[in-house]
């Protein structure tokens, strides 16, 4: 057997070994390399998924809208289509319906208004100011709140 | 290792609840005897799919039970989906890489970090699990890869044994298939249309046609590749043919430092092991080569099987096949070892749910 082979076999065995070791390494320290893994610029939710950034915090009563920005990326470009999502905290509001200006591109006229029934599942109405405006998209009630999304186009 | 599985199960301490403190001695007395087995007997999967079949069972139940628990439903509803609230499971890992590349953004509605299955804490399992077993990881750490692995040992003879080779290729087709939909679509179209195993887990709510349809699909795939198809031809059909996430394993077989070898001189071509082979990795070209092809999973069906001891494991790298007790129970310290660790927590949920079922008659808490 030549040296490089030696040498080969030595490192093989010996990355066996910290293979061997890795293994409690990983689930040991898992919350450790999760919690920096967590911190890389890639790891936040597509805002697709997450609604993106809140931009607008606004509190009449006890009920409190969150804007958000606008969504119409892609892959790599924006997309034609979008949506803004808005979420209403304050299902102990007192009130049976909750209406909402939405200024989306906040440009100070309002872009559509949503109404919410309080007392009742039913899903939200909308009235459309804005041609961009195409209509209601996913909405859900929360334990909060609602969470609606409006559908846009660019 | 029984130390390591000791410290590891228990997180460095002992549970003052009597309950927990049951649930992972019998976890790790389980554990530790199968792992004393395999190196008493010189046998391997017959103890690993013990374990294995444990785990996809005991994940599934303990799952279905945690989302009833923390939502009232096994079912995600629009609002877990808009709440980023749905727990990420590592075949995700397959659509996710092109958009994290073009868009340094994850499309899934889950959390980054601090709840039950966070995307962080399944990406590092994965990123470990690639470097350490690669393929290896579907028969040493998948825990779905249980279910038909379970199925595929029910019947002694396979019903359907001309299977043709190429099929073993379709983990390939969907993984391409799957990474680049979800990256056009950004949304994850494997899980969202095709996984099997949402039959076992959860799927969406139906509210409507489209929901019914995926329901249907998602429970016949179960059905015909997970249960029916692996009884049938005594392998694991789905984690072969199917599967993204195998196909993705496979590819990191160059950094892997584990693997099956065999001697071509002492084999006598009894073909018993291409046989055994659950994911159709050894065919004739594979022993002329002297190596599995790349779909094989180290499960160590093979080895076990080989009457002339011909396969072994093998440390890449070193003479073939000559020390192959050893490469063996090297590979087993990280195999097992990553099986028993990953699956201890599930397996010791499993028995305290069984435990609250025969004490109180409640599946809940």
């Amino acid at each position: 057997m030549n040296v490089i082979s030696k040498i080969l076999q030595t490192g093989a065995y010996l990355w066996a070994g910290v293979i061997l070791l890795s293994v409690p390494i990983l689930f040991i320290g898992g919350s450790y390399w999760s919690h920096n893994l967590a911190k890389l610029p890639f790891m936040k939710i597509h805002p697709r998924y997450s609604g993106g950034p809140i931009v607008e915090t606004t509190q009449v009563n006890e009920v409190e809208y969150r804007l958000h920005q606008p969504v119409f990326e892609g892959l790599w470009n924006d997309r034609e289509k979008g949506f803004v999502q808005i979420e209403i905290i304050g299902n102990k509001s007192t009130e049976n319906e909750l209406t909402c200006p939405i200024d989306y591109d906040r440009d100070g006229k309002t872009d559509v208004l949503l109404k919410l029934k309080t007392q009742t599942d039913s899903a939200p109405a909308l009235t459309p100011l804005s041609p961009n405006v195409k209509g209601l998209g996913k909405w859900a009630k929360t334990r909060e709140g609602w969470i609606v999304r409006i559908e846009l186009i660019k | 290792m029984a130390l390591i599985l000791a410290i590891t199960l228990s997180h460095g301490k002992a549970s003052e609840s009597p309950d927990r403190l049951w649930a992972f001695l019998c976890i790790w007395i389980l554990d530790v005897c199968l792992f004393f087995q395999m190196i008493r007997s010189g046998k391997t999967d017959r103890y690993r799919a013990v374990l294995f079949v444990l785990f996809a069972v005991a994940l599934s139940l303990t799952f279905m039970v945690r989302m009833m628990e923390a939502r009232g439903h096994i079912s995600f509803q629009e609002a877990d989906l808009l709440q980023c609230n749905i727990p990420f499971c590592h075949i995700v890992t397959t659509m996710v890489l092109i958009p994290i590349v073009f868009s340094k953004a994850i499309i899934f509605p889950g959390n980054i970090e601090g709840s039950y299955a966070s995307i962080a804490s399944m990406l590092v399992i994965v990123a470990g699990a690639l470097i350490i077993l690669g393929r290896g990881f579907c028969a040493w750490g998948c825990f779905f890869g249980g279910w038909d692995d379970g199925c595929s040992r029910l019947l002694k003879t396979a019903r359907w044994r001309r299977i043709p080779t190429s099929l073993r290729w379709g983990g390939f087709a969907m993984l391409i298939l799957v990474a680049l939909s979800s990256a056009a679509a950004l949304s994850p179209t494997y899980c969202a249309w095709v996984c099997p195993f949402k039959a076992v887990t959860e799927s969406g709510t139906i509210t409507n046609a489209e929901g019914v349809m995926k329901t249907i699909l998602f429970g016949s795939l179960f059905v015909g590749l997970v249960i029916i198809l692996p009884i049938l031809t005594k392998k694991r059909t789905q984690c072969a043919w199917f599967c993204p996430m195998g196909a993705l394993c496979s590819l990191m077989r160059p950094v892997n430092i584990h693997e099956i070898r065999i001697d071509h001189s002492r084999c006598i071509n009894c073909h018993k092991c291409i046989e055994a082979c659950p994911v159709q990795a050894l065919d004739a070209d594979a022993l002329n080569n002297g190596r599995a092809q790349i779909q094989c999973v180290k499960c160590g069906k093979c080895v076990d099987v080989c009457p002339k001891h011909c396969i072994g494991y093998h440390i890449r790298f070193t003479q073939i096949l000559k020390h192959p007790e050893t490469a063996r129970i090297l590979f087993l310290y990280a195999g097992f070892g990553f099986l028993a660790i990953f699956s201890g927590g599930t397996l010791q949920q499993a028995l305290l749910l069984l435990l609250r079922i025969v004490a109180t008659g409640k599946i809940l808490s």
